[in-house]
């Protein structure tokens, strides 16, 4: 056995691999798939990325559904030594290329639905090889197409220092250009030993597998499992439709989604009492948690303690937790929201006012600690995101947060124009851009509101009337279907405030109210 | 053509299309407001009401690309069942 590499994050798999060899690390939709397995598979991958034309790649771009790419694609990726970027197949190709070319993406691992977008993605892919070990494991004469099944697999898992990036996932940016967030080895290390602390999860556990791999609270479910033993079960999409059903069909003891599972669940009749016996633990991330829906799920869910998690991608998936108590945490809610607890050890917080003074009970969060990123890819971003301060470096969440009683922390909402729709932290401005793009439109402004199924967002535009599913077609040209608009209004001109500028309160009242 | 229970159910989650617009058989369900979360709830809905239960293959962008192919993947559905 190999000394397990200091900072890995692919420590952590093989660390599960030592406890359960046999035991299941992924259960797909196709069968369930062992610790052993996944690991010679991650070998084979990786030993197909390191024989590609240019040797080892530095970064690797996983264009991949919930299928076994994604998942061995990630380990083969961390074996290897290389960076990994996960990116979405139903994502805009326009949008993937520019991620592509924003960090140099050197090889491609594809799944089929990776595959049918490699060929929508145009110049920026010609010359990079493609392995796609599934699909087509023999690859091809060419040198592009890489083979799995002649390829000599790699020996051991390669080491990586602190300051290695393990990952590279992007959010959303004003200019309508998404922004590239780079996360160090030395950051999830330290993100999950507070986890390992916090939660002590064991072989035992079964883990849903609910997020995207391109959305950070994937590697959560990742490597909470697998540095435990314990398996991982991506859910499939018709599981939404009773969730309970599949929690227990797999015996899920762990389920982390964002708060719009539980609105799906009530809504699909299922939010009922003592639904789900089986879960120990219920996290919800990503967008800001109702107090009755922590309430309701806590109920069907009476075995589990449920935490609210809480932290932006720059912060190395989440940075607070608050764990919900039916006595306590009522009391702490403000404006029916539950706190998003303390921040996680090591790292410092401030709360600044808008004169940029620090302010001991309200105003933006700002962090700094050991899963800080680096900084943005592109040092051009970081320009106001961060800031030196005592002589050290903080990140601008530009989330408003309140310091409760307990020393807690609750959000009270964004600085910024930017809102979170089921989990996808969005620009308004890059929507509004978009939209001053449709042939027709003068210019349009972008508000969110409270919907049913949790924030949804309402675009008011002048110029010519235009049918909305027209509007829709042309923003899903350019952005993530998670982002599009519920509601579009077309009005002869925009009310204004005192100030003679667009009144967005006034507009955001008028959607919420319809 | 499909029946009036189908064009009931599916209407009421398609926000974009007018009710007085006609619902056609190729009109994009997407592009007529359908989103992930409505996808879920319409399918609950639609097995309830047809008594059938859609494999996970068949819960694609495909199946549910318009009005054609949603019914037509009920009828394949209603077609084996009896």
């Amino acid at each position: 056995m190999t000394q397990h590499p200091d900072y890995a994050l692919s420590g952590r798999f093989l660390q599960g691999l030592a406890a359960a060899p046999r035991a299941t690390a992924l259960h797909l939709p196709s069968g369930p798939v062992s610790y052993e397995e996944l690991h010679d598979t991650a070998l084979r991958w990786a030993g197909a990325l390191a024989a590609g034309p240019d040797g080892p790649p530095r970064v690797v771009g996983i264009l991949a559904g919930k299928t076994l790419e994604s998942y061995a694609g990630l380990l083969a990726t961390l074996y290897v030594g290389a960076t990994a970027v996960p990116l979405h197949p139903e994502f805009p190709a326009t949008r993937t290329a520019r991620m592509l070319t924003a960090c140099g993406v050197s090889t491609l691992l594809l799944d089929d639905a990776g595959l049918a977008v490699r060929a929508e993605l145009g110049d920026v892919v010609s010359g990079v090889p493609v392995l796609a070990p599934v699909v087509d494991p023999g690859g091809s004469s060419t040198g592009l197409r890489l083979p799995v099944a002649s390829a000599t697999p790699l020996a051991e898992p390669h080491p990586a220092g602190p300051d290695d990036v393990a990952y590279v996932l992007f959010t959303s940016g004003s200019t309508g250009r998404p922004k590239a967030v780079p996360i160090t080895h030395g950051n999830l290390r330290h993100y999950f030993s507070v986890l390992d602390d916090r939660y002590g999860f064991g072989p035992d556990d079964r883990f849903s597998q609910s997020f995207d791999l391109n959305f950070d609270c994937a590697m959560f479910d990742l490597f909470c499992a697998w540095g435990a033993g314990a398996s991982m079960h991506p859910v499939p999409p018709g599981a939404y439709r009773d969730v309970p059903a599949f929690v227990a069909e797999r015996g899920l003891t762990v389920w982390f989604s964002t708060p719009s599972a539980i609105t799906l669940v009530r809504r699909t009749g299922r939010l009922v009492p003592a639904a789900m016996p089986s879960l120990r633990w219920s996290f919800f991330a990503g967008e800001a948690l109702h107090a009755a829906d922590a309430v309701d799920w806590q109920t069907a869910a009476p075995g589990s303690t449920l935490e609210n998690i809480y932290g932006p991608t720059e912060l190395t998936v989440t940075i607070t937790g608050h764990r919900w108590s039916p006595q306590t945490s009522p009391g702490l809610c403000v404006n029916g929201l539950v706190p998003i607890g303390s921040l996680h050890d090591g790292h410092d917080g401030v709360l600044l006012d808008a004169d940029g003074a620090a302010n001991e009970v309200e105003g933006e969060l700002l962090v700094t600690g050991p899963q800080l990123t680096p900084g943005y890819l592109d040092p051009a971003d970081d320009e106001g995101r961060f800031l030196i301060r005592d002589g050290r470096r903080w990140y601008r969440t530009g989330d408003r947060v309140r310091r409760l009683r307990n020393k807690e922390l609750i959000y009270l909402g964004r600085l910024d124009a930017q809102v979170q729709v089921h989990g996808w932290r969005v620009e308004l401005a890059e929507i509004e851009h978009a939209l001053r793009g449709c042939p027709g439109i003068e210019d349009a402004i972008t508000v969110a509101r409270a919907g049913a199924g949790g924030t949804e967002l309402v675009v008011f535009y002048t110029g010519e009337p235009t049918a909305p599913a027209e509007l829709s077609r042309q923003l899903r040209q350019i952005l993530p279907k998670g982002m599009l608009p519920r509601s579009y209004r077309h009005v002869p001109e925009f009310p204004l405030n005192s100030n003679r500028k667009v009144d967005r309160a006034r507009l955001a009242r008028t959607a919420a109210e319809a | 053509m499909w029946d009036q229970r189908f064009e009931t159910i599916l209407r009421q989650h398609l926000p974009f299309l007018d009710p007085e617009e006609p619902l056609l058989g190729g009109t994009s369900l997407r592009d007529s407001g359908l989103d992930s979360l409505a996808m879920v709830e319409l399918l609950a809905m639609l097995e309830s009401e047809y008594n059938v239960r859609f494999v996970d293959e068949a819960m694609s962008m495909e199946t549910f690309a318009t009005p054609e192919t949603l019914w037509s993947a009920i009828n394949d559905m209603l077609g084996a069942s009896v």
